[in-house]
């Protein structure tokens, strides 16, 4: 068993702050590594939505499918890269929804804005990132990511990089 | 200062038999052609019955620029009319989707209307009496726009005079068909709400990509090569996931797209992928296939599931695929911006595992974070601000072109053959031309 005592308020915030930073700084093999092996990252459509099943999603991924999307940014024929996107995920304070040492479900809710840029174009986005994380080999891990854009049902610009 | 308008001949040389002239995707002035002339007169998706199933279900589009209602009458008929009160032009309804009850009422003054569109009440209406409002264009109610349906895919001319619906599309009709007979009980539903793209570009970049096979091994390689890495770093083998299966095919190389095969219709519509496509190899679903089979006999179930195509354009709104059950609608909102919707289609009597498909399908290829539409995405916005440069005026489609082609409707080709494109761009010009002096 692990000894490294059971996370509080502080340290689920700060593994929230440091998953944005990684995200922003493209520093995605330690982004990749905060991941649960059954992480899911996921943009519903619609804030009411509960299964990802019952509709369509902006995106819902398991593992394999992010590391074919980190492995495609960094590939030269991503020509999408040409000028490169970069983005700012600007976070309000994390709000714990759970923190239950016993079942080792940890929750938190974080208002955010992003923003991404490209070239001469900037998208401004704004949300809802709910974290669902666990403790694993003595780490917090994400379990769920789960983004809901303000405006998820509007016709959206393309989003290049990571929300 | 001549214009398009004052010069009709002019909008038929943009269009030569093996290229077009950049002004298609440029000029402000065609955009407002477009709105005014094609999109009137062809037969345009509104949507489908399954999205309104009870009286008084609504939901609202804007075709062309103008406000539209689709609604299920009390009589269970479906309308599409014009979201403008006929009072003083407020939208009567705003929301994308709703039920209305038994009538519109206007927030403004309380004008109401049947869901048929007829005037059923006006406030105070002793303030009428007399005057000519009962016997003009308000009297009327809500403007009726033709409509017309084939198997739940309900399509509207916003133009009084016009082809009807089969005229229009013609033997190219039977996509819809083609689609619907993937479900069991012979009817798609749509499933939740759509993924919505605005996209930098003229609608007509996108739709001809909708026939381009031979950008899909170039455009998409980083996509390609990213899930054929990531699968080999995790041992490959069989099955493949869902997700790779969707995604390899990507990479295909130009043989294969050559051996999809294209047909050409008249005006405008075509099927990508009569023998072939990236969508022919997806594994079979047994419960699917034996409910397939159980509702068409064996003979019959084994055609529909073969038949795979790329896509089926309903020119200029719709490209559709039978498999996986997803449709993409295409809406002008500008000569560079375009917006284009993504649904997703339940086949009634199919396991939920057919519609996870097309969900996951729509997600990775369709969505405004869709890995492999980005590298499109790129190429379109590019597309659109290359063409003001100088020294070529022309976007080349000569690829493949022969006479032989010109005026034969059903056309047979290859998948790499540009008829694909060339085929929309002549249904572009004979849509565009001036309209007759009566």
């Amino acid at each position: 068993m692990s000894e490294v005592p059971p996370p509080g308020s502080p340290e689920l915030a700060e593994l929230v702050y440091r998953e944005a930073r990684l995200l922003d700084e493209q520093r995605y093999d330690e982004w990749f590594a905060l991941l649960a092996e059954d992480a899911r990252y996921w943009v519903p459509l619609a804030a009411t939505e509960t299964d990802p099943a019952a509709s369509q999603s902006i995106a819902y991924e398991d593992r394999l499918l992010l590391e074919i999307r980190i492995r495609r940014l960094r590939s030269p024929k991503a020509y999408s890269m040409h000028p490169p996107p970069a983005s700012r995920h600007v976070l309000q304070a994390p709000a714990v929804e759970a923190l239950d040492h016993a079942a080792n479900r940890y929750v938190t809710q974080t208002p955010f804005v992003y923003v991404e840029a490209r070239g001469d174009d900037q998208v401004t986005l704004a949300g809802t990132v709910r974290h669902e994380l666990r403790i694993a080999d003595g780490e917090l891990r994400i379990v769920l990511k789960r983004i809901d854009l303000l405006n998820a049902g509007a016709a959206l610009p393309t989003i290049y990089l990571f929300l | 200062m001549k214009t398009y308008r004052s010069d009709p001949a002019a909008i038929g040389r943009l269009v030569e038999p093996d290229r077009v002239h950049r002004d298609l995707y440029l000029s402000e002035e065609l955009f407002a052609l477009e709105q005014e002339r094609l999109f009137a007169r062809a037969w345009i998706f509104v949507g489908h019955a399954s999205q309104a199933p009870q009286p008084g279900d609504y939901l609202t589009v804007a075709i062309a620029g103008r406000p539209l209602i689709l609604v299920r009458h009390q009589d269970g008929a479906l309308h599409v009319l014009m979201n403008r009160c006929a009072h003083k032009g407020t939208m009567i309804v705003t929301d994308r989707a709703g039920n209305v009850g038994r009538a519109f009422r206007c927030p403004y003054h309380s004008w109401a209307y049947r869901t048929d569109g007829t005037l059923l009440a006006v406030p105070n209406p002793a303030g009428y009496e007399g005057t000519g409002m009962a016997g003009c264009e308000t009297g009327r109610g809500l403007a009726r726009v033709a409509s017309a349906a084939r198997r739940g895919f309900v399509f509207a001319r916003l133009a009084d005079d016009g082809p009807s619906f089969e005229d229009y599309f013609g033997p190219a009709l039977a996509a819809l068909d083609l689609a619907a007979d993937r479900s069991p009980a012979g009817e798609l539903e749509i499933a939740g709400a759509p993924l919505r793209s605005v996209i930098g570009c003229n609608w007509k970049v996108y739709l001809e990509n909708v026939n381009d096979a031979l950008h899909a091994n170039v455009t998409h390689e980083s996509a390609a090569i990213a899930a054929e890495a990531a699968w080999r770093g995790r041992g490959g083998g069989t099955p493949v996931p869902t997700a790779l299966e969707q995604l390899l095919p990507f990479g295909s190389g130009t043989d294969f797209m050559e051996k999809m095969g294209g047909r050409v219709f008249a005006n405008g519509h075509s099927y990508l992928g009569t023998s072939q496509s990236i969508h022919s190899g997806y594994a079979a679903l047994p419960e699917y296939d034996a409910a397939m089979i159980a509702a068409y006999g064996e003979a019959r179930a084994r055609e529909i599931l073969a038949w795979a195509p790329q896509n089926m354009i309903l020119y200029p709104s719709v490209a559709l695929k039978a498999s996986p059950q997803t449709m993409r609608v295409i809406r002008p909102l500008g000569p560079d911006r375009t917006l284009v919707e993504a649904w997703a289609f339940r086949a009634k009597g199919a396991p939920a595992a057919l519609l996870e498909r097309t969900q996951l399908y729509n997600r990775m290829v369709f969505s405004p974070m869709s890995m492999v539409a980005h590298d499109d995405v790129h190429v379109f916005e590019a597309i659109q601000r290359g063409l003001n440069a100088s020294g070529n005026e022309w976007v080349s489609l000569h690829r493949d072109f022969a006479r032989a082609e010109l005026g034969a409707a059903p056309f047979d080709s290859s998948g790499l053959n540009e008829v694909l494109m060339r085929n929309q761009f002549r249904a572009w010009a004979a849509l565009m031309a001036a309209p007759e002096v009566h």
